[in-house]
């Protein structure tokens, strides 16, 4: 028997609950080694209690993504009590034994807020992993004929539309640590890419090639990579943050698409069609040979995702219907995870937002891959797609 | 033989117009990215809370919203499902667009594309009328998942070639279309290659590459908005648009 089961089976028996360190079965702290953990992780119970009906279901939606569940304060290894007192928060953890794990109060106007506050120390104490409940997302929304780009907290509330192009947009993504917003705009009668800083509202067209520019990705190292066709066909190219110094990396007649980092910033995983097949691919940013990811177990791969950690890719893939898929990063046996497209990684390597469909309107959702549990994010009312978590 | 001929010369041809005309320097006056990590936006809370310190009992207090500018014309908000109003961005303050485009720097383009003709400079194309209607029944149709010119599609663009050749004033933009199936960036993608597709016809037909560009939209212009085959078959397409100078 290894280390790590030995580990788990006296953290079931409850006799490691000291409060810091403590590595809690079914929140998956420990590395996972095996693909096929996904979606089999055990959840653990916790019982809410004293809080008002809001918070109560912020905290149910925060921790349910991150491997809880909520039961009742007998059957429950933890619990948590609070209560609003005005405006103010009040969290207490305590584990079955009554001991104090956290006492804490949260001072603010918005009671969202300071519930999504609670619930990412409740997981820092538990796991000693950064909770991800304060974190954004954007993502595409359309209005009839046209779209723009929306940021919003990362379960959908407090939207904010970034542009207003009444045109067409499309792939969002975020520039890691830098508050910038990366997007397509058909603004000027083609697709070109634009940067966004959000603090200022001013933003900067870097790529209005001849040609399509679209698919824009941005490296922990601050480089650009993105999807040009003005060469004669969709390649994938490289450039600096401000568009600068350009550097094609494929050179293929068929359509390559949806680039993205590995996080140390030296590969690039795109999907392309191999002899008439659609291959996930990886290229370094210096270029050179492009080099298939091997995927057994999961048929036209396209729109990877490279989680923070480095360990998996995910992708969306196609059978009667798309389904997301995690494989290796290096390449390996595929896990099917649930229904649906477009993947993009939280910054915790665990939680994934993605597009769902349903009677022909996209919508977003949420995704613990190690537990399967599955949410909705608080929905606009037209078509929503694309998203891209903030890191 | 024939054909042969024609296509050492179009090729030389082609060669002769990049060399000349096809690339001129990057426009200026990009913008380098301001500022550092972790800045938010006008409207949204900087909610980062301060590092978690597990005194029993710490107080926690988010930064304070920061407050918009007003608007001039507050453009439409959009109730969310649970009856929040969305609050739109104040409008963008400086859009730095370099006129015409981003072009490549001269011999940039090595051709090491199989298949690729490089795209025509788009700034030739500006400001042109655009008439979608001449060759509305001449939109190509494609398989699924292809960018495949089939045999029965051919007469349509052939059509559209000899258009072109009678009215040399004229140019042409082709849109590529998809249907709802495909993944959303991968139709983006397709879109463009079955523009090309359509482009590299009419090159082989004698046109002028720099005459003609392309333009994707994914599947985000059906033609059909229907969930069905019938719709679908509409939907995967290239579409002609005439382009005329101004009078």
């Amino acid at each position: 028997m290894n280390f790590a089961l030995c580990a788990r089976r006296l953290a079931l028996s409850g006799l490691l609950l000291a409060p810091y360190l403590v590595v809690i079965p079914g929140v998956a702290a420990a590395p996972i080694q095996n693909v096929t953990v996904f979606g089999q992780s055990r959840l653990t119970p916790i019982a809410l209690t004293g809080f008002p009906t809001e918070v109560a279901s912020v905290l149910k939606f925060d921790l349910e993504l991150a491997g809880f569940k909520i039961t009742a304060p007998d059957t429950a290894l933890y619990t948590l009590t609070g209560k609003l007192n005005g405006g103010d928060l009040e969290g207490r953890l305590s584990s079955r034994s009554q001991t104090a794990l956290l006492a804490r109060a949260y001072k603010g106007s918005n009671v969202r807020s300071l519930t999504h506050a609670l619930a990412d120390d409740v997981l820092l104490t538990l796991t000693g992993q950064k909770g991800i409940a304060q974190t954004r997302i954007a993502f595409k929304a359309e209005l009839e004929r046209t779209s723009e780009v929306y940021v919003a907290d990362y379960d959908g509330h407090n939207a904010i539309q970034v542009t207003q192009d009444n045109n067409l947009i499309a792939a969002p993504t975020w520039a890691p640590g830098r508050g910038l917003l990366y997007y397509v705009s058909y603004k000027q009668d083609n697709p070109d890419i634009f940067y966004h800083d959000l603090a200022s509202g001013k933003r900067v067209v870097v790529a209005s090639y001849s040609g399509l520019n679209t698919s824009p990705a941005i490296s922990s190292t601050g480089k650009l990579a993105m999807v040009l066709s003005k060469g004669g066909s969709p390649d994938i190219y490289v450039a600096d943050l401000n568009g600068a110094n350009l550097k094609q990396l494929t050179f293929t007649p068929e359509e390559e698409s949806s680039p993205c980092w590995s996080p140390d910033g030296q590969w690039i995983c795109y999907a392309a069609k191999v002899n008439e097949r659609r291959s996930l691919m990886k290229v370094s940013v210096n270029g050179g040979a492009s080099r298939r990811i091997a995927i057994d177990g999961a048929i036209n791969p396209t729109e990877p995702d490279w989680s923070p950690d480095g360990k998996f890719i995910i992708f969306t893939c196609q059978r009667a219907e798309f389904e997301l898929c995690l494989v290796p990063a290096e390449g390996g046996v595929a896990t099917t995870v649930v229904t649906g497209e477009d993947p993009s990684w939280a910054p915790n390597s665990r939680n994934v937002v993605f597009t769902r469909r349903k009677n022909g309107r996209r919508y977003l959702s949420l995704l613990d891959v190690f537990s399967k549990q599955v949410k909705d994010v608080a929905q606009l009312s037209g078509n929503c797609s694309q998203p891209s978590w903030a890191k | 033989m024939k054909r042969f001929d024609l296509l050492k010369l179009l090729a030389v041809g082609l060669i002769f117009t990049v060399a000349t005309t096809g690339c001129r320097s990057r426009t200026k006056g990009l913008t380098p990215i301001p500022g550092g990590a972790g800045k938010t936006g006008p409207g949204i809370v900087d909610d980062t809370p301060p590092k978690a310190t597990y005194t029993p009992s710490t107080v926690y207090t988010p930064p304070t919203t920061v407050t918009r500018p007003p608007t001039p014309t507050p453009p439409p908000t959009y109730p969310n499902n649970d009856g929040n109003r969305v609050t739109p961005f104040p409008p963008t303050a400086t859009t730095d667009l370099p006129p015409g485009g981003n072009r490549p720097p001269g011999g940039e383009n090595t051709g090491r594309n199989p298949t690729g003709i490089s795209a025509a400079d788009r700034g030739d194309f500006e400001g042109m009328l655009k008439d979608p209607a001449l060759f509305k029944n001449n939109t190509v149709l494609f398989d699924f998942d292809s960018s495949v010119i089939k045999d029965k599609q051919r007469s349509k663009i052939e059509a559209v070639a000899a258009f072109l050749k009678t009215t040399t004033s004229n140019k042409l933009l082709i849109e590529g279309h998809c249907d709802e199936r495909g993944t959303e960036e991968y139709n983006r993608a397709l879109g463009e290659r079955r523009a090309l597709a359509v482009r590299e016809y009419l090159v082989r037909l004698g046109i002028q590459a720099s005459r003609i560009r392309t333009i994707s939209y994914g599947f985000d212009r059906p033609a059909d908005s229907g969930h069905n085959e019938a719709a679908w078959s509409k939907n995967r397409r290239g579409e002609f648009i005439v382009l005329m100078p101004r009078q």
